[in-house]
């Protein structure tokens, strides 16, 4: 069966109850036995002497969800997962809230400890996703991943 | 035929617009991309990717597509 393109994109920063919320969900899914959960948090980082306040999203969204979409499924046919659920900030993060947001279960701990190391790399690798550092005295720099 | 292009995170702040529409007739993704760096030529110093009609491509690639977008480095998560 084939999955529809799901929209991965949140305005502004993820609540932690979205994520509290989003486990809570599976409580109802007795099959899964592991969940495992990675959480991108925007840093503050000091560069120059100037600190990082917030960090301002855009993307290319049609082309992010659509290979979001095919990483989905890709991973879904490697590894043996129930469920997976990823989500990104578009706009304005402020430094200490969560921007990145990728869950997987399944109903033993190795295919979500496998899969979701390679699921983050894959996302922050192949979707064009832009961040721009906004410093506290308003002038900005483009975040480069590492 | 016109072609419309989009630009990008910092591409956008070189070329100080978010898009436009250009007649000029171009064979390859690499003729277009030498077009744009002669006009921005902010854009030499970067490793940009470019998009025909929401699918990425290479430089090679006959230039076919009506929406063009200029993507920066990505820097998701």
């Amino acid at each position: 069966m084939k999955q529809k393109i799901k929209n991965i994109f949140v305005e502004g920063a993820i609540p932690p109850s979205k994520i509290a919320a989003s486990i809570a969900h599976h409580q109802e899914k007795t099959k899964i036995g592991a969940h495992n959960i990675f959480l991108g948090q925007v840093r503050a980082d000091q560069i120059e002497g100037k600190t990082v306040s917030a960090i301002e999203y855009s993307a290319q969204t049609e082309i992010a969800n659509q290979v979001c979409h095919e990483i989905r499924e890709a991973t879904f046919s490697k590894y043996d997962l129930s469920c997976m659920h990823i989500y990104h900030s578009l706009g304005k993060v402020k430094a200490g809230e969560i921007c990145f947001f990728v869950f997987v279960s399944s109903a033993h701990r190795k295919p979500v400890f496998d899969s979701l190391a390679e699921l983050v790399n894959d996302i922050k690798e192949k979707l064009p996703i832009f961040g721009k550092e906004v410093f506290e005295d308003q002038s900005h720099q483009w975040k480069v991943n590492q | 035929m016109k072609i419309k292009v989009r630009y990008f995170g910092q591409i956008k702040e070189i070329t100080g617009k978010s898009d436009e529409y250009l007649v000029e007739q171009f064979e390859t993704v690499q003729s277009l991309k030498s077009f744009l760096k002669k006009r921005y030529p902010e854009l030499n110093a970067l490793n940009f990717k470019i998009a025909q009609d929401n699918k990425i491509d290479e430089d090679s690639s006959h230039l076919h597509g009506t929406l063009i977008d200029l993507l920066p480095p990505f820097s998701g998560g």
